[in-house]
């Protein structure tokens, strides 16, 4: 059922929003435990995580208990870290985006979220350089802003990077669209930035070129840190930024709903000249298929990266019902796997089965990554038999093994594990483990700088700043 | 001699030849540790005898001596050995220059046809990281570099032991 989100343009959010750090952390359980299973019935056991586990509060950083400090026990650790910081951002909201500590992720089967009250880049990097609307007030774009009643969030990229700005990439670096193959439609994407990572950016006016010009420091984004006893002092949640991608979800044309997070939102198109391409605008319930969450943190000051999709996206995944089909692959397509569609690109077109996109993830999931998300969907089907972040898997968490690598030493990277990670949905076209071409978190985001080409601090985002007044 | 001994002595005798440190040539938390693939590219390359020579001999040495008189030791007992020199100086080749050379027997006076360990490998030659510079085609230093000073990278511990090799005019 799609639902209702928070209104837009009409509707000015009002009040200081939390961003995900207002909320007194929770103690945060990292167990290798297998979910405790509810005897009392002797049908399918209802597993329970640990007290605090399903939290509301996004963690500032991973914790590592585990001893020796290997590398898959590390892994463990931040992918432990990704499931919880999931869950906080995908927790109920109150109207002013914060979470709402009353409700319990899934317990209504979909929900709205946290992360849907952060900025979108358009909101902060302004064509005329202007300052942005404070936290907590929207600023719609302008070819928004008369397209009828506003009920949901606008999707416009067709890419993970925007066609203006080339920092992000068509998929990355322009790679291509990804198609869905129920619909045939083109995958949508959007970026979101937290409360920290916006105050940075108005704080140093690195929303413009002159600011940017004027900033002489390294940029260095907030660090998150988990509350300590012997730090009175708040502790700060870090800056984090999302990557979402989105699918039509239609289910006349096989999609089943239950099994998405999902939104109504308007489907913009800009004009194009090649192929000439009026601009559109459809209202159309959205499914969430791929989640990139990057946050920096103490322990990892290149940011640490977490991507999830849902199950369905390259295989039927757990508990389909009859006839489901996957997302991105069909086994009787003859379209060749990791392959874009013919140009030209029109997103308004609706691409017949034979061109819909074949995806086949190149590096699995690991064995312990594979099982941590089974425990994890386990307790979140506890919540709500019907809940649709029961769907969602974990791919991989990138992490610095060398976190204290100096950032403008030869080896800034800090090592990456695992050194590839690609999201089917993100980077469908660039997976495989060739250094410096495959999909790295960080080792691309690395090449990221500001628009007078100093080091940004692994995000491409202050590259769409406009001078003040108009203009690149 | 079990593998993971195999792997200590390797990289225990490649700190001594390269200068760098064991920590830095096999990072504990390395995720596609670049020391395992050159021990498998040696074991494949040259006569399994040999190389068991090779590292029994660093063994034996880093066993008897104390670690500042361990390279003297390596010098004396496998640099001018006749058998395991070639060897030896070839390993140092390959952890400097990602390669390995095919004439690594007898007295070498140039570079012969060689093979690039692998990808991973390419991209992490010491001698890249001794210069501060970056193989072609991959590099992690950001975007204007070269019009900055060098920084220095306390990671980058060449000549804190080093072993130079006056044999060979100081190629590594």
């Amino acid at each position: 059922m799609p639902l209702s989100r928070r209104t837009l343009g009409a509707v000015v959010l009002a009040g200081l929003i939390c961003a995900g750090g207002c909320t007194t952390p929770q103690p945060r359980t990292n167990t290798n435990a297998p979910p405790a299973a509810n005897a009392a019935s002797g049908a399918t056991p209802i597993p329970t995580p640990p007290p605090g586990t399903l939290s509301p509060s996004i963690p500032h950083d991973a914790s590592f208990p585990d001893n020796p400090q290997t590398v898959a026990a590390i892994q463990h650790d931040f992918d432990v870290f990704s499931w919880q910081s999931f869950v906080a951002l995908n927790w109920p909201a109150l109207p002013d985006g914060s979470a709402d500590p009353n409700k319990t992720i899934g317990a209504d089967g979909d929900n709205g979220v946290v992360w849907d009250s952060y900025k979108e880049p358009y909101e902060v990097f302004l064509p005329d350089g202007s300052t942005p609307a404070p936290w907590g007030q929207q600023q719609l774009p302008e070819q928004c802003r008369n397209l009828g009643p506003s009920t949901g969030k606008v999707l416009e990229m067709i890419q993970k990077v925007s066609d203006d700005v080339l920092d992000v990439s068509g998929q990355p670096f322009n790679t291509g669209p990804l198609v869905d193959q129920q619909n045939g439609r083109y995958a949508r994407y959007e970026i979101r930035i937290n409360r920290d990572t916006f105050d940075y950016i108005v704080s140093n006016t690195l929303y413009n070129k002159e600011g940017q010009q004027a900033f002489t420091q390294l940029v260095q984004f907030p660090t998150g840190v988990n509350p300590s006893s012997q730090n009175t002092s708040p502790a700060p949640v870090g800056s984090v930024i999302i990557k979402a991608a989105w699918k039509v979800i239609d289910p006349a044309q096989g999609d089943r709903p239950e099994r998405f997070h999902k939104v109504q939102a308007y489907v913009y198109t800009r004009a194009s000249d090649n192929p000439p391409t009026p601009p559109s605008c459809e209202l159309k319930t959205m499914g969430l298929v791929g989640f990139h969450i990057a946050h920096k943190t103490a322990s990892a000051p290149q940011w640490v990266w977490s991507t999830f999709e849902q199950v369905d996206n390259v295989q039927v995944g757990h508990d389909a019902p009859p006839g489901t089909k996957a997302n991105f692959f069909d086994p009787d397509s003859k379209y060749p796997v990791n392959t874009p569609p013919p140009r030209p690109w029109n997103p308004n077109v609706i691409l017949p089965p034979e061109q819909r996109s074949q995806v086949k993830r190149l590096i699995p999931i690991d064995d312990a990554t594979n099982a941590l998300n089974a425990q994890w969907q386990a307790w979140l089907r506890g919540v709500n038999k019907d809940s649709v972040w029961q769907y969602y898997e974990l791919i991989s968490t990138q992490w610095p093994t060398n976190p204290k690598a100096s950032p403008t030493g030869p080896k800034p990277t800090g090592d990456p594990a695992p050194p590839f990670l690609a999201n089917s949905t993100l980077e469908t076209y660039i997976q495989g483990t060739t250094p410096n071409v495959s999909s790295s978190c960080i080792m691309c985001h690395n090449n990221a700088t500001t628009t007078n080409a100093k080091f940004s601090d692994f995000t491409y985002l202050l590259e769409r700043a406009h001078k003040k007044g108009g203009g690149r | 001699m079990s593998s993971n001994t195999d792997l200590d002595n390797f990289v225990g005798l490649s700190a001594i030849l390269t200068g760098f440190s064991a920590s830095d040539l096999n990072p504990p938390l390395s995720p596609q540790p670049v020391a395992v693939e050159y021990l498998r590219t040696l074991k494949s390359k040259v006569d399994a005898a040999l190389v068991s020579q090779l590292l029994t001999t660093y063994q034996t040495i880093a066993a008897q001596f104390p670690s500042d008189e361990q390279p003297a030791e390596v010098q004396s007992q496998i640099l001018a050995d006749p058998q395991m020199g070639p060897v030896a100086r070839n390993v140092i080749r390959m952890w400097y220059l990602s390669i390995w050379y095919d004439g690594y027997t007898g007295t070498v006076t140039g570079f012969s046809p060689g093979t690039v360990v692998s990808s991973n490998a390419y991209t992490k030659g010491l001698a890249w990281e001794a210069m501060q510079a970056h193989p072609m085609g991959y590099s992690e230093m950001h975007y204007g570099y070269w019009a900055e000073p060098p920084v220095a990278d306390d990671s980058t511990n060449v000549g804190a032991s080093a072993f130079r090799d006056s044999s060979e005019g100081g190629q590594a």
